[in-house]
């Protein structure tokens, strides 16, 4: 399975009046994204499946990236939540991306990389996402069965989309 | 409470380290987009909201979970077409896959409750019926249906103004089927498109509290149409011989009998030409 795992991109700041939840992206996050996504076309990514936290900021960002997609978007819970066995039997197709947050994108990457419980590798996570950054991982979709392909930060991927 | 019904949910320690990226720049565009549209929305609409109805699927998920009656499945099917409705009105393409899977389901029992409704099916329905009832329980007991109704009360409502806008496009791709239709007037596939995007039409215009008797009064008679497609399908599939002929010579009967009834109201309606809206009764 290639797997791509891509946090939300910029979204609304904490407030008080906001709901975590329904923090949408901003102007300049959906801006910035687009460009990552033509980033993502550049490198020859696309998608049978789409996963998505059911978080708005991870819809909107699902959305975005639908354009690279050939299938379904599915929503999941098991993106807003600590990695679990149910997120990956989930899983279905070859290439596909999954769309979350931080932390919990860090500890999936260093569990599927380097296996063991996830609670293991949740403090040796070598994986920092920046908002709208991607990591490209390969393998079977099981812990310490994948390895990383490539990890991109945003501002890589915009550079790529000027190319 | 639901994560996302008030408060802080399961979910809020995400995300904590934001980036510099998200910084005051960030905050100053992020108010000029919003007073940019404010300059384009009216302030004096109401917004949209979808609470209503996805507290109403929530209902139904919940009553046909303990009870499986089929008011309940055919109410999840509404509940769930006219989210899928509004969330193409908001522009969003997120949670429109999990709704239409879970229409599907419920769409295969819903289809074998109104065929339990004819005399003629009521000896061989239970098996069926209680199949597509065990996938469809199965289907609402998944992670997809929790994660399905968790981003639905994420959703922002909808500026009346931008629904308008999109409302066009709902009636462009019905009155686009109607030609179709004209075009070729004993395509199955014509009418099926058209029943589903008058549907659609109907629930956007009725999102923006519009209304429309023709669209109902056309769509119901798609509706009895499909039906009978439906019997057709299965009746085709009877091992007995001479009860499958005589059922398909009955629904046959039946057909021709709705198609003239729809042929009728779409002579009436000017082939979709004069479909008047209203405001919907508060």
């Amino acid at each position: 399975m290639n797997l791509c795992l891509v946090r939300h991109a910029i979204a609304e700041e904490r407030a008080p009046e906001r709901e975590d939840d329904r923090r949408a992206l901003t102007a300049r996050g959906r801006a910035r994204f687009q460009a990552s996504v033509r980033g993502m076309q550049r490198l020859g990514l696309s998608f049978e499946r789409i996963y998505f936290s059911p978080l708005l900021r991870a819809q909107e960002t699902a959305d975005l990236l639908a354009e690279l997609c050939s299938g379904e978007l599915q929503v999941t819970p098991h993106l807003a939540r600590s990695v679990s066995p149910a997120l990956l039997d989930e899983l279905a197709g070859e290439d596909v991306a999954l769309v979350g947050h931080e932390p919990h994108l860090s500890e999936l990457a260093a569990w599927l990389v380097l296996g063991g419980a996830p609670s293991e590798t949740r403090d040796v996570a070598p994986f920092a996402f920046k908002k709208g950054g991607i990591a490209l991982l390969q393998g079977e979709a099981r812990p310490g069965r994948m390895s990383v392909r490539a990890f991109y930060p945003p501002a890589t991927l915009r550079a790529l989309a000027r190319l | 409470m639901h994560p996302c019904g008030g408060g802080q949910g399961p979910s809020s320690n995400l995300d904590l380290s934001d980036d510099a990226e998200a910084g005051l720049e960030e905050r100053l565009e992020s108010r000029a987009a919003g007073e940019a549209l404010r300059t384009v929305n009216d302030e004096s609409e109401q917004p949209i909201s979808p609470a209503g109805w996805t507290a109403r699927l929530e209902r139904e998920i919940e009553r046909t979970r303990t009870a499986a009656e089929p008011e309940g499945v055919h109410q999840l099917r509404v509940a769930a077409g006219r989210l899928s409705v509004f969330l193409e009105l908001s522009g969003r393409r997120a949670l429109r896959d999990d709704l239409r899977t879970l229409r599907r389901h419920a769409t295969r029992l819903r289809d074998l409750d109104v065929m339990s409704e004819k005399e003629r099916w009521r000896d061989v329905i239970d098996v069926p019926r209680a199949h597509e009832l065990a996938q469809l329980l199965e289907a609402l007991a998944t992670s997809r249906i929790a994660g399905l109704l968790h981003g639905l009360h994420c959703v922002p409502d909808l500026a009346p103004a931008r629904a308008r806008v999109a409302l066009a496009r709902f009636e462009k791709r019905a009155r686009r089927a109607a030609q179709q239709l004209e075009r070729e007037p004993a395509d199955d596939a014509a009418l099926h498109r058209l029943r589903r995007r008058l549907r659609r039409w109907r629930y956007a215009l009725e999102w923006l509290g519009s209304k429309s008797k023709q669209l109902v009064t056309l769509q119901d008679a798609l509706g009895a149409l499909q039906d009978l497609s439906i019997e057709a399908t299965r009746a085709r599939a009877l091992p007995d011989e001479e009860r499958r002929e005589r059922y398909l010579t009955e629904i046959a009967a039946e057909s021709r009998a709705a198609r003239a009834r729809f042929d009728e109201l779409w002579q009436e309606h000017g082939h979709l030409r004069h479909v008047h809206t209203s405001e919907a009764a508060p």
